[in-house]
């Protein structure tokens, strides 16, 4: 909690004093506040901007308005009796856990904080009135703090009137949040005011037992000489401080502990869930159990890849696939390239060949970015072909041979990626081969199937996107993934339909595929990109659907 | 369901004073004023007795009416007045006079009060005009339109009359007005500008932009807390309070009385009293209210400035003013009344679904088969396709939902199951706690976005079934957190008893031994002593036992030899600190340190290995800084001895030694300009000194073992202590204890390095806990020319470095804590990255290194364990010790002090959703069904349906009056029209446009509608309800994806034309103002490049 409790006493010589203060403390952040100030005053220099837009010219006069200090008297040394006298230098604990220290002692360490503690203490004990003087009242102000103040007297055989003043006051910047805790809080100063008001009448008890004339107030009154006995003295513990330390962090770490909030994100994107599944498998060497069985093959393949896979990702982030992805487009030519991402979109195995290994990969990542994530298999780039089953994006080297019964059979096609070069470079240095180098590549294209005329719905509008050159990167990236978010989620309805619903009739689908917006010419890629739903996903409808039925 | 808890309104009572000059008057009492049915032929006085601030209550009888025929009756006011007014204002003027809030409670009767004490402002309309006529003008101008007509009407005629009556109504208070008016302009402009959370200074945790929902919901809590912390300062603010203070201040200071006594006359204090029940049996009604009050005391405080405004009006226009107030009164009765009596939705699906996740999929049944109800009944062109766009505005305006639905980030994979809470929440709120009340309010009102905005939404309609049907709807869409009360935090009362058991046995066994404390000290040999300490804080910390306790002893008497050194020490820098204080508290000062560090002994060993192992790290670590720095000292000549191991000995012993010679021997083995330091120390410390001294050399002479370093340490640090040093002496011993430092490790033989770490350490750092003189600055607290270091200032770098480690942290500490600590710890260090290392504070590496080193102890026993110093933390104390005065900061307040244990709490925490009102306004501010229109509801619906007036007010006031002490920038409402079929919106910004309608109409989003559509189809294909409520969700996260793609579409775009947006992103241009409304939870930087 970012309150300081305090406890003040009404002395007689010095008025009102403070006497122990407990406060929280983050380590951690001290320091880090000011490494921050530039951005943080350009954070804020935007905000009254923002602000003065919203609100007219408001914003800036608000900010000329210089800001007083409030006046204090500073204590000196001669100010302080016994009575006013607390622990040097204090006391800390540490919270472990979470990294607080509540640090007490006589006062805050910082300056301002401590005027501000001693202005509420100043209202505490003298300036605002409790009606019938024990308890609790709240008083306060943005600028000065909010306070709630619980005042009390302390018995004292040698006071007048045999009892002293004393309050605890708790003093926030958060006015909402203090009388949000009021009940919680005075509750719990009650307690402690009470456990100091047991002991000092123990002692009182004694003393007046031990006192040899009769108790009269006005000869006690006179006589007594002594100033303010200190706290320790009235309760006679010497640890009266360290049991009001203990109070006092407990009070400021249940009180912020006191109630806490549940709140909802939503669930990961389907790709994120995917990059994730990814993860857990590489880093735990196994296949956890919602990972589908019938890929447990290519585990090994897969680890072979890794290595590479992540190299590449590193080495492309996701806007310069965009990127490649726009200039795949011009240089193949719009006709050409639909074609190639029309095979890409509905799961045709793209092969790419070529001696420039950068560029080939370049080409794969480029096309990953129109494809869900689930759906992506890669071998970036091989010295043998691997089937279709094991990979839809394959990378090749130039001199590999596609076996003949997949020339004639296997739905796929080909890109050759013509470097500027020539085919003599050397295959280590082609490694360190800028990205840019893509942009000299020559293109050639080759596939055995037809494709039906149309191409899927999606694909058009990615299309277009592409093609409109107002759109940034960043916003073609922001729209791809839209555009995939959208239709992934068409694909986990009719995941939902088809797989965990039952049994279906054909009317249904159609009337389901209406329902979700998607065309004949969509159906393939519905299809292809159901395969690439996350297993979480999978698992998740699979085990919520037998709950229910 | 509802139960409607006991409430009266007549049970609230006002009260209002005013403060004038000297005096005192109560201007209004409630409870003296009936209202009058029949009419009162007879008039005892004039009104003045009420409404003139100068003349005295007398209280006889009754008296008092307005006009000739009142509607009011007035009778002696309560016989409290007096007390309360002392209550109110305070027994003492206090310098600070600006406006303020306060709460009481009385016991007998028991009351509940609320008080403001403010300037009141004058309507601005008056100080336009000229004196006199705007004074006339302004009674007309003012009387008639909302008040009944019953009273305007005799009132008329009572104006007139009371006109010819001599009124207390000088010229001077016009000028007062005058200055009313500043204040009012101001405070117009301070509420606008008054800081938000939004304006903190500090970066948000997850600001990096691998995070989507940084802006949300991290952030805002974490400026939050930072906004209200009070660690490293004040965070001012400039809130209308605050200008009124400044100006009040200021006017203070100035010695022109008479502006000053001008403006501190008039205050008016406004106290609102709550009658509770008497009856012991109603203690549950009582907590009740009581709960409700503080829990919703930020809505209450909105009808209290409400009230507050209207008897400012009434205070300038004082002829009506009882009649003004009365009615200002009414209203804030009625208001406090609806708050807190009208029947609740006993069935906010949200919520219910988050607190009750066993029952979701009857709930997901329920809710589907209701909003398939009405959206196959109501959508469609006859209702204007009515609930698409009642969704479209609560989904344009109830933003609560965006990061409910914005995609995780990185979450665990496990956690994939629908929506999900996030795992940093329960991190955060435990390191900072912060309101979660707060922040489930600024859910509900949809208060994410920026700019700041307010929404409520009322479904206006005759047909009660239909509209509750609908409300239930909307429950979904209106979203909040869910708030938990934690049941097991234990009592303080428990853990004060368990406490105080443990706090008595060690008293008893440390006390004997201070009282004589000379004789207790035996020649012991020092390894043993450092054995024996190291045996007995083990034992200790085990368990604190009696058998341990014999070795524990031995060790706090070979530590009480350090100890008076010690308070040798401790008095000289007393005196030496200015001879003001009595020196018989000087010793007994001493003596009481005495006491604490013999208590504490045992833990100093932990500290000294840590110190240790510290030193070693930071050794190595600062090689290549220190030179630097060595440089950057000007003083060049000084030359520091670093004597050989026999003759620092020998030096170290002297030093202490002879009594009589004071500092100027405690110089010697560093060589300082010794004669300069003479001159600064005052008469009366060596004095002091000597004494101290005598007593040392009595009780001490044979301390066992010299300590090669102890006097190097001892040097610099009691030149401290001297109060007055001239810089260039600061700077030298800067040097001198860089040198010290780097040197050491450095230079030295291996085995003196050795000894100086293990015990060296040990005096010299003991002393910087305990001595409370020397105080610290961080090294950002200097100019930039004395600092000793310099470093490069990194900017943007720091920040993501600094938030990314907190996002480690929030990360780590997710998990479990003993294993996580050092790898936060690494965390935190490697975060700051290499060239900022050594700026971020090295007491946050301190802190870190210290929990590294207990990492493997459980944390409950907690044997003291102290923090450790790196060698710059030290120089930068010293160096600043002199320059600073009693109370400055400390870099590390924790410095000296004595570590306790931390309190125990009892196990695990378990927390449960609050499910009552009372404190859960996510069950409290959706209300049901009303026959009239209510005003602080998120939702509500209502049979009136021309509530426009009292809707206008309230947009008013939720802009002025800030419900999450926030700058709010507009305030909206989404009336959907059940009769009409129509969904409008007013807005706060139109309030004040006389000629345009208050309410604009709203156009469904094609999104939406598709999203509709969408999952009315999948019902109809009888998909199950959880599957179609998923699918829904997923729409919305469509849609928040647009969102973002719009926000990053006007990143780069300077002017845009909608038609060209709408056509290359693909969306309508009635989805705009849904995006943009969600672009500007998460993109706050552009939501006012549109539109």
């Amino acid at each position: 909690m970012n309150a300081i409790i305090s406890l003040c006493h009404f002395c007689e010589l010095h008025g009102p004093q403070v006497l122990f203060c407990t406060q929280p403390n983050h380590p951690q952040e001290l320091g880090s506040g000011d490494s921050v100030v530039g951005v943080a005053e350009e954070h804020y220099n935007t905000m009254q901007l923002l602000l003065s837009r919203t609100q007219g010219e408001g914003g800036a006069q608000g900010l000329k308005s210089p800001v007083t200090e409030p006046s204090t008297p500073t204590p000196s040394f001669a100010n302080h009796c016994e009575g006013c006298y607390s622990v040097k230098p204090g006391f800390v604990s540490h919270d472990d856990d979470v990294k607080v220290s509540y640090v007490s002692s006589r006062q805050p360490h910082n300056r301002e904080v401590f005027s501000m503690i001693r202005q509420a203490c100043l209202r505490s004990l003298s300036g605002e009135v409790c009606p019938g003087t024990e308890g609790p009242i709240f008083f306060g102000n943005d600028q000065q703090g909010h306070v709630i103040s619980y005042s009390f007297h302390i018995r004292d055989f040698q006071a007048r009137g045999f009892q002293r003043r004393y309050s605890i006051i708790i003093v926030m910047m958060d006015k909402i949040y203090l009388l949000n805790s009021w009940p919680f809080l005075v509750k719990n100063l009650k307690i402690v005011v009470e456990h100091l008001q047991e002991k000092a009448q123990k002692v009182y008890d004694v003393e007046q037992a031990k006192s040899p004339k009769e108790p009269n107030k006005l000869v006690s009154f006179h006589i007594n000489p002594k100033p303010a006995r200190s706290l320790m003295e009235l309760t006679e513990d010497r640890n009266i401080f360290k049991i009001l330390h203990v109070s006092f962090v407990w009070i400021l770490k249940a009180c912020g502990n006191r109630i806490t909030e549940s709140l909802l994100e939503g669930p990961p994107t389907e790709d994120s869930i995917i990059d994730m599944e990814k993860q857990e498998e590489t880093e735990e060497g196994f296949i956890k159990l919602f990972k589908k069985s019938d890929t447990e093959e290519d585990e090994e393949e897969e680890k072979v890849t890794e290595k590479e896979e992540e190299e590449e990702q590193e080495e492309s982030s996701s806007v310069s696939a965009v990127q490649n992805i726009r200039y795949l487009l011009r240089s193949l030519g719009a006709k050409k390239f639909h074609i190639l991402a029309h095979h890409a979109v509905i799961g045709n195995q793209v092969i790419v060949r070529g001696a420039l290994k950068s560029a080939v990969k370049s080409v794969l990542s480029a096309l990953k970015c129109i494809v869900p994530k689930g759906c992506c298999r890669v071998v970036s780039y091989s010295q043998d072909y691997e089937a279709s089953w094991k990979c839809n994006f394959l990378g090749l080297a130039p001199d590999v041979h596609i076996p003949n019964h997949i020339m004639a059979t296997e739905m796929f096609v080909l890109v050759e990626v013509i470097s500027p070069v020539g085919d003599n470079t050397d295959p280590s240095t082609t490694c360190a081969i800028d990205l840019d180098q893509l942009r000299e590549c020559d293109f050639s294209l080759a596939s055995p199937t037809s494709l039906p005329e149309k191409g899927p719905t999606v694909l058009t509008k990615m299309e277009m996107a592409l093609k409109n050159e107002n759109l940034t990167n960043e916003v073609l990236e922001q729209y791809l993934i839209c555009l995939k978010e959208e239709w992934m989620n068409k694909v986990k309805v009719l995941f939902k339909f088809t797989k965990a619903g039952g049994s279906r009739s054909e009317e249904d689908t159609k009337k389901l595929l209406q329902v979700v917006g998607a065309q004949e010419e969509d159906k393939q890629l519905l299809k292809f990109w159901m395969t690439g739903l996350s297993c979480h996903y999978k698992t998740h409808i699979l085990s919520t659907t037998k709950s229910h039925h | 369901m509802w139960k409607t808890p006991k409430f009266d309104p007549d049970q609230i009572r006002l009260v209002i004073y005013v403060d004038n000059e000297r005096d005192r008057t109560l201007l209004f009492d409630s409870k003296a004023v009936k209202r009058n049915f029949e009419p009162q032929p007879k008039c005892y006085h004039g009104l003045r007795k009420f409404v003139t601030p100068k003349t005295k209550l007398c209280g006889p009888s009754e008296q008092i009416c307005g006009g000739r025929q009142s509607k009011f009756l007035f009778t002696k006011p309560g016989s409290d007045v007096q007390s309360l007014e002392e209550i109110m204002f305070g027994s003492v003027g206090m310098a600070y006079t600006g406006s303020s809030l306060k709460v009481h409670l009385t016991k007998s009767p028991p009351q509940m009060m609320l008080t403001k004490v403010f300037v009141p402002e004058a309507p601005k309309r008056e100080s336009l005009g000229s004196e006199v006529d705007s004074e006339s003008l302004s009674l007309q101008s003012h009387s008639d339109p909302t008040e009944p007509k019953s009273i305007s009407c005799t009132d008329r005629n009572g104006g007139y009359l009371a006109e010819s009556v001599p009124m207390d109504v000088p010229l001077s208070s016009h000028s007062k007005r005058a200055n009313f008016d500043n204040i009012d302009e101001d405070s117009g402009l301070a509420s606008l500008t008054s800081s938000g959370s939004f304006h903190t200074p500090f970066p948000s945790p997850g600001s990096n932009t691998s995070s989507y929902n940084s802006y949300n919901s991290l952030h805002r809590r974490w400026m939050r807390v930072q906004y209200t912390s009070l660690e490293s300062g004040l965070k001012k603010r400039n809130s209308q309070d605050n200008l009124v203070a400044h100006e009040q201040s200021f006017s203070s200071c100035t010695t022109s009385s008479a502006s000053s006594s001008n403006k501190k006359q008039s205050k008016i204090a406004l106290g609102i009293l709550f009658g509770l029940e008497e009856d012991k049996d109603c203690q549950g009604v009582n907590r009740c209210f009581e709960n409700f009050f503080f829990s919703h005391i930020t809505l209450f405080e909105g009808h209290l400035d409400k009230l507050k405004a209207g008897v400012s009006h009434a205070y300038h226009n004082r002829k009506k003013f009882v009649h003004i107030v009365m009615e200002a009164l009414e209203n804030f009765r009625r208001d406090v009344q609806d708050l807190y009596t009208t029947p609740r939705l006993s069935e906010p699906v949200w919520l219910n679904m988050m607190s009750h996740s066993s029952y979701r999929y009857v709930m997901c049944e329920k809710f589907m088969k209701q909003f398939m109800f009405l959206v196959s009944k109501y959508d469609n062109k006859s209702t204007n396709f009515f609930m698409s766009t009642l969704v479209t505005a609560v989904l344009t305006h109830h933003l609560a939902w965006v990061p409910t639905v914005t995609p995780a980030g990185g979450t665990s994979i496990r956690t994939y199951l629908h929506n999900h809470t996030p795992n940093w929440v329960d991190t955060f709120a435990k390191t900072h706690p912060y309101n979660p009340l707060w922040a489930q309010l600024g859910d509900l009102y949809g208060a994410i976005g920026f700019p700041l905005k307010l929404a409520r939404t009322v479904v206006v309609g005759k047909k009660a079934d239909l509209v509750k049907k609908i409300l239930y709807i909307l429950t979904y869409f209106i979203r909040c957190s869910d708030v938990h009360e934690n049941d097991e935090l234990g009592s303080l009362k428990s853990c004060l008893d368990d406490l105080t058991f443990e706090m008595e046995s060690e008293r008893q066994d440390i006390t004997p031994i201070i009282e004589k404390q000379p004789d207790a000290f035996l020649p012991v040999r020092e390894e043993n002593s450092a054995s024996m300490r190291r045996h007995g804080e083990t034992n200790l910390s085990k368990e604190r036992i009696e058998t341990s306790w014999n070795s524990s002893k031995i060790s706090d008497e070979s530590q009480g030899i350090t100890h008076t050194e010690r308070s040798h020490r401790k008095t000289s820098e007393c005196s030496g600190d200015g001879a003001v204080k009595p020196s018989k508290f000087d010793e007994k000062d001493a003596c009481d340190d005495g006491k604490i560090r013999l208590l504490c002994s045992p833990k100093e060993c932990v500290r000294q290995i840590s110190v240790e192992k510290e030193l070693r790290r930071i050794s190595k670590e600062y090689e290549d800084i220190i030179p630097k720095t060595i440089k950057s000292v000007k003083d060049n000549d000084l030359h520091l001895h670093l004597p050989d191991d026999n003759s620092l000995t020998d030096e170290g012993y002297h030093s202490i030694h002879p009594p009589d010679q004071g500092y100027s021997s405690l110089q010697r083995p560093c060589s300082l300009s010794v004669s300069q330091i003479l001159e600064a120390v005052p008469i009366e410390n060596v004095k002091n000194v000597s004494r101290s001294a005598e007593i040392l050399s009595s009780g001490l002479i044979e301390i066992p073992t010299p300590n090669p370093v102890k006097p190097q340490a001892f040097s610099p640090s009691s030149s401290c202590s001297v109060s007055r040093l001239t810089q260039k002496l600061l700077e030298e011993q800067e040097s001198c204890s860089k040198k010290e430092v780097t040197e050491i490790p450095t230079t030295k033989e291996s085995d003196i390095r050795a000894r100086y770490l293990k015990e060296g350490s040990n005096s010299m750092f003991d002393e910087y806990f305990t001595d409370p003189n020397i105080e610290t600055k961080t090294i950002d607290n200097l100019d930039a020319k004395d600092r000793i270091v310099s470093y490069p200032l990194v900017k943007s770098e720091s920040i993501r470095s600094s938030t990314d480690s907190i996002n480690r942290e929030l990360a780590g500490c997710a998990n479990s804590p003993t294993a996580e600590l050092q790898g936060t710890h690494e965390n935190r260090l490697g975060s700051f990255g290499g060239g900022i290392r050594p700026r971020l504070s090295s007491f946050s590496r301190q802190y870190s290194t210290d929990r590294s080193h207990i990492s493997g102890r459980p944390t409950s026993i907690a044997p003291g364990r102290c923090r450790s110093v790196t060698p710059t933390e030290l120089s930068r104390r010293r160096h600043l010790s002199s320059t600073s005065s009693y109370d400055v900061d400390l870099s590390d307040p924790t410095s000296g002090c004595k570590e306790l244990d931390m309190p125990n709490f009892s196990g695990e925490l378990s927390s449960s959703s609050i499910k009552v009102f009372d404190r859960n306004f996510g069950r409290s501010l959706m209300a049901g069904y009303s026959d009239h229109y209510l005003s602080d509801f998120v939702l509500h619906g209502t049979s009136e349906n021309s509530f426009h007036e009292k809707l206008r007010s309230d947009l008013e006031v939720a802009v002025q009056h800030s419900v999450l002490d926030e700058p709010i920038g507009e305030a909206v409402c989404v009336i959907a029209d059940t009769d009409q079929w129509c969904v409008n919106v007013a807005s706060s910004r139109d309030i004040d446009k006389p000629f345009e309608p208050l309410t604009k109409p709203v156009i469904a989003s094609q999104l939406v509608c598709n999203l509709m559509e969408g999952v009315h189809q999948l019902c109809k294909l009888k998909m199950s309800s959880e599957f179609c409520l998923m699918h829904l969700e997923d729409r919305l996260q469509e849609i928040f994806f647009k969102s973002k793609m719009l926000a990053e579409y006007l990143k780069d775009v300077k002017k845009c034309n909608i038609k060209e947006l709408t056509q290359l992103l693909g969306f309508e241009p009635g989805d705009l103002p849904l995006l943009v409304a969600i672009a500007g939870t998460h993109s706050p930087h552009l939501s006012l490049g549109v539109i």
